[in-house]
């Protein structure tokens, strides 16, 4: 190597050292810091530690509760990807048509996004709360209940609330990103289709969805991944349970490790919750690589 | 060029797990002690500790000024197991009387009979008082507060009730509870934003639901663990104090999902008729609108199996320790001895209701003529820490609540679930 190439990968070095600095500190060692935890009965109270090779994880996957975790974990993904996609994008083909006070409705949705989860979890615990909150007393003031329903109290009623939420959270995400494929939809296309006697669902499906098709499934694995991660919102609305109902790898990380303070444990979830991730996270990579 | 890559990061790890490390170091000395607390962030409390602060720094020099540190009440044992653990200066502490045998374990707390000595103990507290902020022998804890939860009952919910008589027995509350239900004015009316719950009894959080259903348990002669540590909560008793509690629910006497935090609102909204508490909840449902707290609110024991039964109660307390790595003991020594002054301690009783621990304090006027104080007397005979106290506890509470609800919900049976609980808790 010549001394200018040298000069030239020293210069590259320096460049991207603060990045790969933070990459090591925040994220590659905590990683491996945790993979090694999780072969130790580390505890939260006590300092020391003892290997304890792949007990943790025996008892991971012979515990009876952790299908259900898996289970429960995909049914949140899936309802609250889908969800919030199917409404940003109805949203997003509506804002695309331009009438007015359109940018006016796109900016207000996009106030859900920028809320904290957290705000948002208490927001929809009060909405959904079975003694005084407002859903109750709409849906009694319109006959439609006749005794308050405990929403968070229920198993199938608390994953609807934390779905609900979620979707509320996310769906301006979603018309975000929507909104700018449809830009690059082509207009002289859709003309010719309606001359040749398309109707608009018919446009929809033949025209504008193989353009934006690259958007949608990059949203959709995103969106699958920022789910998979997802803890504000069950965690306040309610803590995973009743019987676990919203427990996903999320909640039960952080319960195992900061209530139960058993943080081996904690971390052989996480890292069973990492390999998960990894999956759609390959999807990820083999999109952008197709791109 | 990639193998480079790859040596330079897993060079910045080791380089970065040097400096990760970082236990068992001297705490870094800092200007002013500190006092970590979670009532000094509670609405019903945050005037009266910032007062307890300010009157102490008003007489100190600077470097024994105290600055507060607030965190949630459930955050308050991880977070100083955790921060013990740095090199952060961490001196005075307030603790709930269940987080003692966790932080004592860890060695997180100092021995203060050596910061006050033996005689403090037992010549300004009850036998009592002292031996809860005691573990294996060692003295951990100045009591602060202490006094068993008791079924905070509103009166005025009971009369409109047309409930007239005591409550001693099980029977007895069950009654109450079914005329609160049937009887009182509000449950009559078609509006259900006003409706009276019966019994606001703990079932969303595992660190109040367990505790408190553990009551119950003892008043059916059940118990968590057995005398070899073993779980016993498929006992024929505690078969039976699950059965009962189910029945509550299929009554509609209590409510899913029923946190501490919605017990006290509810209660002084004036919509529940029984909830379980401790002596502190003075401040947080005492509402104007409702006149004198002695117009509608009672403390009374937990009521019997069967007359002539000891009433059970679950033991609550505030206890004051000192962080084994300050360095600044003697001052932190200053502070609690401040803290429990009579001057302080009869504000402290007289904005929250928190009675005083110390015996020449106790029998001052303002305490024994205080409505509230007087009320507990019957109470403070009983009480018993929570069997799952403890940090290896915390995954039991988490499956005893879990199965209590399984049970609620009509997913299991209460033989079910009480099989469930001693499978599940005998393998942790």
């Amino acid at each position: 190597m010549n001394r200018s190439s040298r000069n030239h990968a020293l210069m590259g070095w320096i460049l991207i050292l603060p990045a790969l600095t933070v990459f090591v500190l925040m994220i590659l060692y905590p990683f491996v810091n945790s993979i090694l935890i999780s072969f130790t009965d580390r505890n939260l109270i006590y300092a020391n530690a003892q290997f304890v090779g792949l007990e943790n994880y025996r008892k991971i996957f012979s515990d009876i509760n952790t299908l259900k975790l898996i289970w429960t974990t995909c049914k949140f993904v899936f309802f609250s990807t889908l969800g919030p996609f199917f409404i940003g994008l109805i949203w997003a083909l509506l804002m695309n048509q331009k009438f007015k006070g359109s940018e006016f409705l796109r900016g207000v949705a996009l106030v859900n996004w920028i809320i904290p989860g957290i705000a948002i979890g208490f927001l929809w615990s009060w909405i959904f709360n079975g003694d005084y909150g407002i859903l109750n007393a709409l849906l009694v003031k319109l006959g439609l209940l006749d005794h308050n329903v405990i929403w968070l109290g229920g198993k199938s009623t608390s994953m609807l609330a934390v779905v609900t939420a979620r979707t509320w959270q996310m769906f301006p995400w979603y018309m975000a990103f929507i909104m700018g494929g449809l830009q690059g939809v082509s207009a002289q296309q859709c003309e010719a289709s309606r001359i040749d006697g398309a109707n608009n669902f018919q446009m929809f499906i033949h025209v504008v969805v193989p353009a934006i098709k690259p958007v949608l499934t990059l949203i959709l694995i995103l969106g699958a991944i920022g789910n998979l991660q997802h803890f504000d919102l069950i965690n306040v609305m309610t803590g995973g349970g009743p019987e676990r109902a919203t427990s996903t790898f999320a909640t039960e990380v952080y319960k195992k490790a900061f209530k139960e303070y058993s943080l081996g444990r904690s971390a052989a979830l996480g890292v069973v919750w990492a390999l998960l991730l990894s999956v759609f996270s390959g999807f990820y990579l083999k999109r952008i690589q197709e791109d | 060029m990639r193998k480079l890559t790859v040596a330079v990061m897993v060079f910045a790890m080791a380089v970065s797990s040097v400096f990760a490390g970082g236990a068992a170091e001297k705490a870094v000395v800092q200007d002013g002690m500190t006092f970590s607390n979670w009532s000094g962030s509670e609405k019903a409390s945050s005037e009266i500790f910032t007062w307890m602060i300010d009157s102490f720094n008003q007489k100190s020099p600077a470097e024994d000024k105290v600055v507060q540190i607030n965190w949630p009440w459930g955050d308050t044992e991880s977070q100083l197991a955790i921060r013990a653990q740095g090199t952060e200066q961490y001196d005075v502490a307030q603790i709930d009387i269940r987080m003692l045998p966790a932080l004592a374990q860890a060695g997180v707390l100092a021995d203060l009979t050596g910061v006050f000595g033996a005689d403090f103990f037992t010549k300004n507290f009850s036998e009592g008082s002292v031996s809860v902020g005691n573990f294996k022998g060692t003295q951990y804890g100045v009591p602060w507060t202490v006094a068993p939860m008791a079924l905070i009952t509103n009166t005025k919910i009971l009369k409109e009730s047309g409930v007239d008589f005591p409550i001693v027995t099980i029977a007895d509350f069950e009654k109450a509870c079914e005329m609160v239900k049937t009887n009182h004015p509000a449950n009559k009316d078609s509006d259900l934003s006003n409706d009276i719950i019966p019994y606001a009894a703990m079932t969303k959080d595992s660190g109040t639901a367990a505790p408190d259903f553990m009551v119950w348990l003892w008043t059916f002669g059940a118990s968590v663990y057995d005398a070899q540590g073993k779980s016993a909560l498929n006992s024929d008793k505690a078969v039976s104090a699950l059965t009962w509690f189910n029945s509550l629910m299929q009554r509609g006497y209590i409510q899913k999902v029923m946190s501490r935090g919605d017990a006290r609102t509810l209660y002084k909204e004036g919509r529940v008729a029984f909830y379980d508490d401790a002596l502190m909840s003075k401040g947080a449902i005492t509402n104007e609108a409702f006149g004198d707290i002695s117009n509608y609110a009672f403390p009374q024991v937990h009521p019997v199996l069967a007359k002539g039964d000891k009433p059970q109660a679950s033991g609550w307390g505030h206890l004051l320790v000192i962080i084994d790595r300050s360095p600044k003991k003697a001052s932190a020594k200053a502070f609690i001895e401040h803290l429990i002054s009579e001057e302080v301690a009869l504000k402290y009783f007289k904005e929250n209701g928190m009675l005083p621990s110390k015996k020449s304090i106790l029998s001052n006027d303002a305490v024994t003529s205080d409505y509230w104080s007087n009320a507990w007397t019957p109470v403070l005979a009983g009480g018993r820490l929570a069997e799952t106290a403890g940090p290896q506890y915390a995954a039991a509470n988490a499956v005893i609540l879990e199965e209590m609800q399984s049970m609620l919900s009509g997913s299991k049976s209460p033989k079910q679930a009480a099989d469930a609980m001693k499978s599940r808790i005998d393998v942790l």
